[in-house]
């Protein structure tokens, strides 16, 4: 059995008609989670099952519903270590400038 | 002298494992060490230590009663068949008075001498412990709730020195009382010397590891009449102080990390009145000692790394302080009242909402 990390993407959608608010960009989530599995595939077949476990959806402002759903699992990342303890690399990705531009801004919130 | 710092010990905690690996006798002599306290048989506890093994093997129970009763005093053995007679498994105990006791011994009309006497010094001592011990668990319980409103949780700090100059004149009066029940408990400690280290020595365990401060100087106030038990105690608050004051040395020179800090923000608090004034002028009487790092706090400053403070706030308060507006517009309305405190225990729990709203006012990426 191997330790293996998943990243899951959700991506939240609203019942109610925005068009009178700012245009806020829809917000998507990147959950990590650790799954131990026999092969990748299996892996990523558990990350599958536990993204739509994962699947929540509730009244935010006044009458809106806010649904967070699962769309895909982004990769599944194999753990290099047989036992985890402090130091252990649980994920690892490799970006472009651009991307770590966009990682290290805070999310603004829209203009109206 | 029955300490009250014993009161908290299980005393047929012993018995069972002895049941398991010895022979009749010894698991008699277990049950027996176990129900004793300061070295003074107490026949309750050895009544509910036999009431335990009756409710998972009566056969053995009624065996180890014939094994212990010859080896008890009169009173003794009259006092164990009369807790008998209450306990729920006293029908499968047996023994040789089980006849003769009475069904309901509240029925039993009082004997004249029953103020007196080791019984009642025992059943006294045992109704002060039972008082004390419910009392400090109570405020302990109340002090270190979050979810209590800060006015009764400073409330209830602020009246520890008067519930341990109350319960300690209590303790005093109740030693000196059942002196007067039974004046040979004055000499029971020396009687039995391996007994009496054995108490003292939970006692100071149980003391060491208690950290609330005013509890423990009602400890001490209650042992007065007990020189060995506050000779031992003495010792270890000395120790204490030692232990503080190299902290207030250390600490001199980071002032703004150390505990000295932390406590004077703490009497500041206290003597502004804590949560009691307008304005909200001051919470540190609820946490009183919030940082005394030589164990003296009761109610921890930070839990898993966020400051209490802000585990109180509501999510509504947290977003519009530190927040950008636009998390509102995904944060789970019912949870917006809710103390980050609560959002936590809900996540915990598997509440997903919850789940959602914690990542959300912990996300750095949504800072103001």
């Amino acid at each position: 059995m191997t330790w293996y990390v998943a990243s899951l993407l959700f991506k939240s959608t609203h019942s109610e008609d925005q068009s009178e608010s700012p245009p806020y960009d829809d917000l998507w989530e990147d959950s990590l989670i650790l799954l131990r599995a026999d092969t990748a595939d299996a892996a990523r077949q558990m990350a599958v099952d536990e993204g739509k476990l994962r699947e929540v959806a509730y009244r935010g402002q006044g009458d809106d519903v806010v649904a967070w759903s699962f769309e895909r699992v982004e990769r599944v990342f194999e753990v290099q270590a047989q036992t985890l303890e402090s130091g252990t690399e649980l994920f690892s990705r490799f970006l472009k400038a651009s991307e770590v531009e966009s990682l290290l801004t805070k999310l603004k919130d829209a203009e109206p | 002298m029955v300490s009250p710092v014993d009161s908290g010990t299980r005393a047929f905690d012993a018995p069972h494992s002895a049941e398991q690996t010895g022979t009749l006798a010894q698991a008699a002599q277990a049950l027996m060490d176990g129900s004793r306290q300061m070295g003074v048989l107490n026949a309750e506890r050895l009544a509910q230590g036999l009431a335990q093994v009756a409710a998972r093997d009566p056969g053995h129970a009624a065996k180890l009663r014939a094994e212990i009763e010859p080896q008890l005093a009169g009173t003794d053995r009259e006092r164990l068949a009369r807790e008998l007679s209450t306990a729920p498994s006293q029908q499968a105990i047996g023994g040789a008075n089980s006849g003769e006791t009475p069904a309901n011994p509240s029925q039993t009309p009082r004997s004249a001498g029953s103020l007196f006497g080791r019984d009642a010094a025992m059943e006294q001592a045992q109704w002060f412990s039972h008082l004390s011990d419910r009392a400090w668990n109570a405020a302990d319980a109340i002090r270190s709730d979050p979810s209590q409103p800060n006015s009764v949780r400073d409330l209830v700090s602020l009246s520890q020195p008067f519930m341990a100059v109350g319960l300690g004149a209590l303790g005093m009066v109740n030693d000196l009382a059942t002196l007067v029940k039974d004046p040979s408990l004055l000499v029971e400690p020396l009687m039995h010397p391996a007994d009496t280290a054995k108490a003292v020595g939970k006692g100071l365990i149980d003391f060491i590891a208690n950290p609330n401060p005013f509890r423990q100087g009602q400890t001490m106030l209650t042992n007065f009449a007990d020189p060995g038990m506050l000779g031992a105690h003495l010792a270890v608050s000395s120790s204490r102080l030692g232990s503080a004051a190299s902290g207030l040395i250390s600490s001199a020179a980071d002032v703004d990390k150390s505990w000295r800090a932390d406590l004077a923000r703490s009497f500041g608090n206290v003597l502004d009145g804590g949560s009691f004034l307008p304005g909200d002028a001051g919470k540190g009487a609820g946490l009183l000692f919030p940082s005394f790092k030589t164990s003296l706090y009761a109610v921890p400053p930070k839990v898993n790394g966020l400051e209490l403070q802000r585990l109180e706030t509501t999510a509504a308060d947290i977003i519009a302080a530190e927040l950008r507006g636009s998390v509102n517009r995904v944060f789970p309305g019912r949870l917006r009242e809710k103390t980050l405190a609560e959002i936590l225990e809900g996540a915990r729990n598997g509440d997903k909402a919850c789940q959602t709203a914690r990542k959300l006012l912990t996300d750095g990426r949504f800072l103001k």
